[in-house]
Parts: C-alpha cells; structure tokens; sequence
C-alpha cells in the first residue's frame, strides 16, 4: 500500500504561517519570547537606573530569584500533570521553621536539618496528593486548605518571639557561599564538555538508527551553551563570583530536564497533562505519576524555603509563609512558559520565570518605587501571563 | 424473525472445522437498574472480522469495554484458544493479545507522534548507555510502521499529534495497536469523525489487520461503507441483546436496519435503494 493511496489519511500543502510560527515557538524557539522579555527588562531599568546592570545587582538579582525558583520548579512537575499546588509558600516557611529549630534548639548537624525539612516537604507532598487522589476533590481546594494548616503549624513551631534568628549557624552555607572563580570556570568546561558529549551520542543514535541527523545540531548548540555560560560566569565573577545558591538551583533544573525528556517516568509527567484515561488505558498508574509530582513538589518548596533562611539567616511567618511568594512562584513557572493546564512546560520555565520577575520586583525595589507599585506590577504580570497560557491553550485546541 | 437469524447462525458456522480463537460466554453487564448485556454470546474466529451493529444504546460500547478490560462485565467468561482467562484490566487483555482502538482514540494531544505509538510500551537503552529512552529506535521503527500501513505522510513525527487531521490521529491510533502485535483488535466507531477519503482509508487498514491473520472486532453505524464492505459476520446488538448474527455474503442494508431497528418493514423502499448503490459501490 502506498502514501499515494491513503492521500485520505494525509494533509496537503503547507500548514499556514500562523501555526509554523506557534510550532517554532512550541519547538526550539520555545524560549526565546521570555528571553526577549528579560532584555526588554534589563534594558528598561538601566535606562532608569545604571546602576541595575552591574555585576553586584546582578549577583543579587539571582539569589533573590533562587528562593521564587525553587518553588516554581517544584511546581512544574505538579503543572505537568495538569494540577496545581498552592501550598508551597506555606510549606517553605514550615520546613525552614523546622530545619531551623533543629539546628538552634536539638543542635543536630546543618545536613541533616536541611534533609529533615526537605523530608518534611516530601511527606506533606504525599499526603495531600494521596487524598487529592483518593477523594477527587480538586487540588487547588486541598492544597489551600493544607496551606491554612502549614500557616498554623509554624506558628506552632515557632518561638513566642514570632522568628527564629539563624545568624551564625551553617546554614550560611546554602545562600552564604561563593565558588572560586578557578571552580566555576572548571565547572564551566566541564559543563560544556558533557553537553557536547551528550549531544553527540543523541547524534549518532539517530544516525544509527537511520534518521536524519546532522552535526550541527551538536555543535551548534554547544556553541551557544559556551557562550552563554561563560558570559553569566564571568559577569558573576566579576563580583563575589558563582553564588553556590545558583548552583542548587541550576543543578535540580538540569536533572528535572534530563528526568523530563529521558525517562518514562517524565514522560508520563507530560502524557498525564495531556490525556490521564489515555494514560491509564495504556496500563500507567496515573495516581502514582500524580502523587510523585506532588512528592517533587514538597521537597523543592522545602527547599526552597530553607535557602530562603540560609539567605536571611532567620525566620518569621512573614520571611517565607505570607506575602506574595506563592503567587510570585506561580506566576514564574507559568511565566516561563509551563502550562495551568497541563502537559506543556520544562524546569527551564523556573528559571527564566523566576528571572523575569524578579528583575522586575528587583528593578522597581532599585527606583524606591514602593511597595504599592511593586505589588500592581505583580499582579498585572501574573494576569498578563495567565492570559498568554490560556490564549496558547485555545490556540493549540483549535488548531485541529 | 430473531429466531429466523439465529437460526441461520446455527446452520452455517463460519469455517465449522476451525476452533474459535476467543469465545465469549454469558457476558452480562448492568448499570444500576439497566441492563446494558444480556448474557451474550459471542466467538470469534482466526482472521476474521466481525461487526457489531446496533442502535446507540444497544450495548456496543459495553461489550467492547468488557473485552478490553475497561470495564470487566458482572458475569460470564473469556475463552482465548479454548483456555479460560480472566481479563479484569487493560493490561490483562493485552497479555492475552488483545488491543484496542478506543473511539476517543485515546491519544495525548500534547505528545508527538512517536511517544503516542510507544505510550506504556517505551523502548530503553540498554543499561551501558544508562537505560534512557531510545529516543532514535522509537523514531525509526515509528516512522517504519507507519509507511508499513500507509500513513507516511505525517510531516513531523516530532510535533504534537494535537495538530494532525482527523484521520491522521485515527492511523496513530491503529498504528500504535498494531505496534504491539495483537491476535485481536477491537476498534469502536472508528470512522465515526471522518471524511469519506478517510473512512476508505480506514477501512483498508481493517482489511490489512484481516490479511495479517489478525481477528478482528468492529463497532460502526457505517453500514455501507465499514460493515458491509469489511465484516466476514455481522452481530446484531438491541437493548443489550443479541438479536441477530448475519454472514455477510446474501444480506443487504435493509436486513441489517431491520435487525437493529426491529421493525421488518421499516422504509423498505428506501433501504432497497441504498442497498443497491451498496452493491455497485462494492462491485
Ligand atoms: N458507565 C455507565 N453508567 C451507567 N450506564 C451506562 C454506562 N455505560 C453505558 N451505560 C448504559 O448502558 C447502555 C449501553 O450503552 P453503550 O454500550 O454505550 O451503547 P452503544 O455503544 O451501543 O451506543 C445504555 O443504556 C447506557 O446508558
Ligand atoms: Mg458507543
């Protein structure tokens, strides 16, 4: 039987501009709006401020962005499967409650107080997403309601003076440290060295199985790696140097992406979002898939929230808990280009997320503007972006 | 005339010397009060193709559910090369080799084409290479299957199948049944979404699964185009029962609306009409 023969079950012609743009944008070029929106940012308020485009503003720039992040990239595993989880703040505050009464009050080592917190993270994960599963009742109800509870259970946990001051303890090591530059241009190459190495094989696996393959899609990408890193590295060292905060951040990201595009378990994150009964009628168990976002999910907000003390080196119930930070993650993730709902996004939308709006809050902070314009801006960056997610979403519905 | 049918059913088994490769036996179903299977009774021969038919309503959906293991039945049993099996999942049934297409196709949107065609059934790389999905087998032995049943048209097995046409989707979705090398296929109502050019080409993908000593099950409404121009037998299900089993060859349309309906003289000139365009459609 030839193509000829079933023209019936083929398109003809070329598909239209409009869906070759959103399929280059959907592919490769995935990042290159929010990109462009960072520029436009940067060079927005160093036309204000020359002072916002310095090394120093923006070594800080990233480790304000690293505390966001974390919990955005917590949150896109849980966004892939098409659920949402609105108890990271909470959980942030908690574990970092927790870690930190570790270390003051039961003096244990700063690892296993770190590991306790993000342990704490994990299990409350589970919990909620075991019940989510088992009940039915949406995510977005059961994680609120969890979150009242976190809220509650730090002030528990906390001191009758309401913080905990974490000033000369190791925490300082998470969001304290800086790499030598030596390291970090070590680290560099070694980044680059395994990039190339891991393109190369995906290279010559295609081309021994058959396909279409060629050698730029090696080296070209590596090129741009290169280069990308070492500017990042060297505008860094240029101030205190790599902030071993970025680093945890960085580092989580790149295994979530390997996670994501190399094994079945990521690929059933995504094929979850898209159809869970496909899912399910290909013999998957869809829960455990859900259940393991949230467990993520659990562990990077704790996390987060324990860098998050490391850099203040304290905590309060307003520090992490309250506040903007869990609309500030979400909108992050959804900024970076991971779908409300679900099967669309990567653990790079955390970063470029987190990137994007804290050069914003970060910008603003800079112009004294105040707490009242800061806040707006949030809002309408959240709205803003929820708009383009939602507008994309009909879009790629539509367009069979 | 039920009787009538069913007796013609007893007198002219098909290929009376070969054993059934599936029996079904006793399948009852009930949804509260509704009786959705009535204790049916149904076999299944090597390389044949059977046509379930009906009114919406009848059972079809049900009965294909219960043999794909979606939804096992309250009663009755499996027969698969004469041994009993329990199929209680979908995993269950396709130990035993059979797949199904659902009538939503059950493909995500969002995936490409290849990562549908391997969903659950993933290959990996060996464990040297760190047990990763082998993104570049998947590729090539996709892109193989689908020229192998003639749907190589697919510009990029990369992009999301959410983008592809109609009958682009329903290939992927028998493709990827056939990936897994089934003795039997069910597929509910899949023409159901398509064009005419489509259907034609669906209805050659049957007969290929025919060819390839596969047996299988078709749920369709299509009379002219699927059940009379694919099936070797056509069952007949109403209310849950079956009421009627026809070889194909000396029935025509208007027996078939007959059966389904339950009214003999339902518009008979009109169906005599179809029935014809039917024979020099098939001539
Ligand atoms: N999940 C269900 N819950 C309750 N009733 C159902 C369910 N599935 C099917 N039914 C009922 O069973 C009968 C047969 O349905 P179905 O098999 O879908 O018919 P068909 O596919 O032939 O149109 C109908 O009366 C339908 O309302
Ligand atoms: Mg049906």
């Amino acid at each position: 039987m030839s193509a000829e023969q079933v023209s019936g079950l083929s398109p003809s012609g070329r598909a239209p501009l409009v869906s070759r743009a959103a399929a280059l944008l959907a592919g490769d070029w995935r990042y290159v709006p929010i990109a462009t929106a960072i520029v436009l940012i940067w060079a927005f308020f160093a036309l204000q401020n020359p002072a916002y485009l310095t090394p120093r503003n923006l070594s800080n720039l990233c480790l304000q962005s690293v505390v966001t992040g974390l919990l955005a990239l917590g949150l896109v595993p849980v966004l892939l499967v098409g659920q949402i989880d609105m108890s990271v703040a909470a959980m942030s505050a908690v574990a970092a409650t927790i870690t930190g009464q570790l270390l003051l009050v039961e003096r244990v080592s700063v690892w296993l107080a770190i590991a306790a917190g993000v342990l704490f993270g994990g299990c409350v994960g589970f919990l909620q997403a075991r019940w989510i599963t088992w009940t039915g009742t949406p995510a977005f109800l059961v994680t609120f309601g969890v979150s009242l509870a976190l809220a509650a259970l730090q002030l528990h946990l906390l001191p009758v003076t309401g913080q905990i001051n974490l000033y000369g303890t190791d925490i300082v090591v998470l969001a304290g440290a800086y790499l030598p530059a030596g390291l970090s241009w070590a680290l560099v190459i070694f980044a680059v060295l395994a990039f190339a190495a891991f393109r190369l094989s995906a290279f010559v696996e295609s081309r021994d199985a058959g396909l279409e393959a060629s050698v730029r899609s090696v080296v070209l990408p590596t090129f741009l790696v290169m280069v990308g890193l070492a500017v990042v590295v060297g505008a860094l060292n240029m101030h205190n140097g790599v902030p071993i905060a970025l680093l945890l951040f960085v580092v989580p990201i790149i295994v979530l992406v390997y996670i994501g595009s190399h094994t079945k378990f990521g690929l059933y994150l995504y094929a979850t979002g898209g159809n869970p009964s496909a899912v399910a009628r290909a013999g998957i168990d869809v829960d455990r898939i859900r259940i393991a976002a949230f467990v993520i999910c659990g562990m990077f907000a704790a996390f987060g929230g324990i860098v998050g003390a490391s850099r203040l080196l304290g905590v309060s119930a307003q520090s992490s808990g309250m506040g903007t930070l869990l609309l500030e993650a979400i909108t992050a993730a959804v900024v970076g280009g991971t779908s409300l709902f679900g099967g669309r996004g990567s653990p790079w939308s955390a970063l470029f997320g987190a990137l994007a709006i804290t050069s914003i809050s970060n910008g603003i902070d800079l112009l004294g503007l105040g707490t009242e314009v800061k806040l707006a801006t949030q809002g309408l960056v959240l709205v803003l972006a929820t708009s383009v997610d939602s507008v994309a979403n009909k879009f790629a519905n539509d367009a069979r | 005339m039920d009787g009538r049918e069913l007796r013609r059913d007893a007198a002219a088994p098909v290929d009376a010397d070969n054993a059934p490769l599936m029996q079904l036996r006793g399948i009852s179903k009930h949804f509260g009060g509704v009786t959705a299977l009535d204790r049916i009774e149904l076999k299944l021969f090597p390389s044949e193709i059977v046509a379930i038919v009906g009114d919406n309503g009848a059972g079809k959906s049900t009965l294909i559910k219960a043999i794909s293991g979606n939804q096992p039945p309250d009663s009755g049993t499996f027969l698969f090369n004469g041994k009993l099996v329990e199929i209680r999942t979908p995993q269950d049934a396709s130990r035993v080799g059979i797949e199904t297409v659902y009538q939503d196709l059950a493909l995500c949107d969002n995936l490409d084409t290849v990562q549908n065609l391997f969903l659950g059934n993933e290959k990996i790389t060996s464990l040297r290479s760190g047990r990763r999905l082998n993104h570049a087998l998947m590729e090539s032995t996709a892109r193989e299957a689908l020229r192998d049943i003639g749907v190589a048209t697919i510009r990029s097995l990369r992009s999301p199948v959410g983008r592809l046409s109609g009958g682009q989707r329903q290939g992927i979705a028998i493709c990827r049944c056939i990936l897994r090398d089934p003795r039997v296929v069910l597929l509910d109502e899949p023409t159901a979404a398509l064009g005419v050019e489509q259907r034609q080409g669906v209805v050659r993908l049957i007969k290929r699964l025919k060819s390839e000593s596969r047996s299988v099950i078709v749920i369709s409404h299509d009379l002219h185009d699927v059940v009379l121009e694919v099936a070797d037998r056509i069952v007949v299900l109403r209310l849950g029962r079956k009421v009627a089993e026809f070889q194909r060859t000396g029935i025509n349309a208007s027996d078939l609306v007959a059966a389904i309906t339950g009214v003999q003289h339902f518009a008979r000139g009109d169906v005599r009409s179809d029935t014809s365009a039917n024979r020099m459609a098939r001539e």
